[in-house]
C-alpha cells in the first residue's frame, strides 16, 4: 500500500515539475529580454528611426512588420476560411481529399527557410519585383495559409451536427446553413485561429530573408500615398526588413556601437508582440462566443 | 408539387392501414374504419408503400406501409433500435443526409413521390418540419429564431417578420413567457421552453406535416404536459406524427399507433398500426400486446 502511495506522489511530482519547467522557460526567455533592455528601454525607441551612431529605434521596421502582417493577412484569410469551409463541409472522404490533407502537413513541416527560397523564385526574380513587401506577405502566405486552413477546418468541424440538421430541416439550402447557422457558431475559432497564425507570422524572419529583403529604411513619410514610390510606407513594392530580420541583421553585421542593446531591445518588442497576440486570440475567442450565444 | 388531390375522400373505405408484415408473420385482418376514431374520410397526407430502409448492405427498417391521415396525430412507438426514427425521417428526407442511406418503395406527400427525380429535398422539407430529440435552439435571440426559416425563404420585410415570429411563438404556446425579452438567447430558455422554441421555429416556416422525434426524451414531466398539449391543439392546423418512448404518451396525444419492432433478421419493420385506444387495449397481433403490456422492450 505504501508503495502505491509512494508512485503516487511519484507521479504527481512529476508531473507538476514538467509543466513547472515550461512555465519557467517562458518565464526565463520574457526576464532575459526585459532585463537586458530595461537600461537602455524607452518608448521612443517604438518610434525613431534606426541609427548606426546612436541606439535610435526601430520605428519604421516595426511599421514593415505590421504592415506586412496586414498584408500577409489580407490574402491568407479569405482563402483560409474558404479552404476550411471546402474541406469541412464538402470534401468527402477521397483520394483528392488525402492529396490535400497531405500537401497542408506537408507545406507545414517545409522548412521556413526553404519557403523562402522558393518565395525568391517566384516572387523576387520570376516576377521582377525584386525584394518586396508583397513578395514578402505571399511567400508569408504560403507558410501561413495551410495551418490557418486547419484551425478554420476545424473550427468550423467542432460546430455541432445539430446546428447544421436544425437548419436543413428549417428547409434552408447547404450553402444558407453554413452561412447561417454554422459560420456564426465556428467565427470565434476561426477568429482564434486567425491570431494565433498572425502572431507565428509576425515573428518569421527566414522566409523573409530573401524575398522582403533586408534593405533597412531609415525614415517614412506617412504622408506619402503614392503606391508605386518606393520611399513610401504604403508600398507594396519596396523591400521592407521586419522586427524578426532586423534581430538577425543587427545581431550578425550590426555595425553600430549599440548593436547588442538594439538586438535585445528588439527582440523583447517581438516577444511582448508575440505575447499580446496569443493573450489577444484567447481574449477575442471568448469574448465572441459569448456574442454568438448571446449568453 | 403543390397538387393537394390527395386520396379521394370517397373511395378511401379503410384508413389507417398497414397490411404488409415480414413474411412470416400472420396477415392482419382489414380494419373497419369505425374502429379508428377519426374521420374515415379524411384525405390521406402522407403514404408510405413498402418502404425499405437501408445503410450500405444492412436493412435497417422494411415493410413499411401506413398511411397518415390530415389533421391527425399517428405515434410511432416500439423498442430502442427498430427503426422509429428512421422512418420517420424518411418523410422530410433528412435521411439524405447520411452518406449510405437508401430508401426504396414510395413516400407520398399529398399524393406526390416526394422521392421522385426532380423534387428537391429542400422543397419536401419546407413543408414537413421535424423536432429533434433534444432541444437544439440556435445560439441567437428567440426572435432570430424563430425568424430564421422566413429569413431564408426570403422574407426580409420588417412587419411581416415580427407578424410571424408572434404568430408562431402563440401558436407554440410560448409568446406569454418571452414576449418581453424577444433579443434574449434562445439558449438562455429552460428545457421545456426551447423545445417549444423549436417547435415556434418549425411554425414559423408554415409546414403542413409536423414530425416529432421524442420531443419530451429529455424534458421534465410538467414540460412534458404542455408540449402533449400543444400536440393536440397543433392537430387542428397539422399533420403530426411523433415517436414516443412513453406509451402513455403515445396513448394520451395520438389518434393513431404504429407498431414497430425488430425482426429475427435485425431489421426494423412495421407490426401493427390501429387506432390508438385498440392498440392499448385489444391489439390484433400478440407482439404488440405483449409490448404495451410490458412483457417485452
Amino acid at each position: 500500500m505504501k508503495r502505491i502511495l509512494l508512485a503516487d506522489r511519484l507521479a504527481t511530482a512529476t508531473l507538476w515539475a514538467v509543466a513547472l519547467f515550461v512555465v519557467a522557460v517562458l518565464v526565463a526567455i520574457i526576464a532575459h529580454f526585459v532585463l537586458a533592455s530595461l537600461p537602455t528601454f524607452s518608448l521612443a525607441f517604438l518610434f525613431s528611426d534606426p541609427s548606426d551612431t546612436e541606439i535610435g529605434g526601430v520605428g519604421p521596421i516595426l511599421w514593415n512588420s505590421i504592415y506586412m502582417l496586414a498584408l500577409t493577412m489580407l490574402f491568407s484569410t479569405p482563402l483560409g476560411i474558404l479552404g476550411g469551409i471546402y474541406m469541412a463541409e464538402y470534401a468527402g472522404e477521397g483520394r483528392l481529399t488525402n492529396v490535400i490533407r497531405f500537401s497542408q502537413e506537408l507545406i507545414s513541416s517545409v522548412p521556413s527557410i526553404v519557403v523562402g527560397l522558393f518565395g525568391f523564385a517566384l516572387f523576387v526574380s520570376a516576377t521582377h519585383w525584386g525584394f518586396s513587401a508583397l513578395g514578402g506577405a505571399l511567400t508569408l502566405m504560403v507558410f501561413n495559409l495551410p495551418l490557418l486552413l486547419r484551425l478554420s477546418e476545424q473550427a468550423i468541424r467542432a460546430v455541432p451536427a445539430d446546428e447544421r440538421a436544425a437548419s436543413l430541416a428549417l428547409g434552408a439550402t447547404k450553402w444558407q446553413t453554413i452561412r447561417h447557422a454554422v459560420l456564426p457558431v465556428a467565427i470565434p475559432g476561426i477568429v482564434t485561429g486567425i491570431v494565433l497564425t498572425a502572431g507565428r507570422v509576425f515573428g518569421e524572419a527566414a522566409a523573409l530573408l530573401f524575398t522582403a529583403g533586408l534593405a533597412t529604411p531609415t525614415h517614412y513619410n506617412f504622408a506619402n500615398l503614392n503606391l508605386f514610390d518606393p520611399q513610401s510606407p504604403w508600398s507594396p513594392l519596396r523591400p521592407a526588413t521586419t522586427l524578426s530580420v532586423f534581430i538577425w541583421k543587427s545581431n550578425s553585421e550590426g555595425l553600430g556601437n549599440y548593436v547588442q542593446q538594439v538586438a535585445d531591445m528588439s527582440a523583447m518588442v517581438l516577444v511582448v508582440m508575440v505575447l499580446v497576440f496569443n493573450l489577444a486570440s484567447r481574449w477575442l475567442g471568448r469574448a465572441l462566443q459569448r456574442r454568438v450565444s448571446g449568453l | 408539387m403543390d397538387s393537394k388531390q390527395g386520396a379521394s375522400p370517397v373511395t378511401t373505405t379503410i384508413a389507417p392501414v398497414t397490411v404488409k408484415p415480414a413474411a412470416p408473420l400472420p396477415v392482419l385482418p382489414s380494419l373497419q374504419p369505425a374502429l379508428t376514431g377519426i374521420d374515415p374520410h379524411a384525405p390521406i397526407k402522407l403514404r408510405a408503400r413498402d418502404v425499405k430502409i437501408s445503410y450500405g448492405a444492412r436493412v435497417a427498417v422494411r415493410d413499411v406501409t401506413l398511411d397518415v391521415q390530415e389533421h391527425s396525430v399517428m405515434a410511432f412507438i416500439g423498442p430502442s433500435g427498430c427503426g422509429k426514427s428512421t422512418v420517420l425521417r424518411c418523410f422530410d428526407r433528412m435521411n439524405d443526409l447520411i452518406p449510405d442511406a437508401a430508401v426504396q418503395g414510395t413516400i407520398e406527400l399529398d399524393g406526390q413521390d416526394m422521392y421522385a427525380s426532380g423534387v428537391l429535398p429542400v422543397e419536401v422539407r419546407r413543408k414537413v418540419g421535424l423536432v429533434f430529440q433534444r432541444p437544439n435552439p440556435f445560439p441567437m435571440s428567440i426572435y432570430e429564431n424563430v425568424a430564421y426559416g422566413p429569413r431564408r425563404f426570403g422574407q426580409k420585410d420588417r412587419a411581416r417578420l415580427n407578424e410571424v415570429v408572434e404568430r408562431s411563438l402563440r401558436h407554440a404556446a410560448l409568446w406569454d413567457e418571452v414576449k418581453d425579452d424577444l433579443r434574449k438567447s434562445g439558449l438562455a430558455l429552460s428545457g421545456g421552453q426551447q423545445q417549444r422554441l423549436c417547435i415556434a421555429r418549425t411554425l414559423a416556416t408554415d409546414p403542413e406535416v409536423i414530425l416529432m422525434d421524442e420531443p419530451c426524451s429529455a424534458l421534465d414531466p410538467i414540460a412534458t404536459l404542455k408540449i402533449e398539449e400543444l400536440i393536440a391543439q397543433l392537430k387542428v392546423d397539422y399533420t403530426i406524427v411523433i415517436v414516443t418512448h412513453n406509451m402513455q404518451q403515445a396513448a394520451r396525444v395520438s389518434d393513431c399507433t404504429a407498431f414497430f419492432t425488430l425482426g429475427e433478421d435485425r431489421a426494423g419493420y412495421l407490426v401493427e398500426l390501429d387506432d390508438t385506444q385498440r392498440i392499448f387495449t385489444n391489439p390484433a397481433h400478440q407482439l404488440t400486446e405483449d409490448y404495451v403490456s410490458g412483457r417485452f422492450g
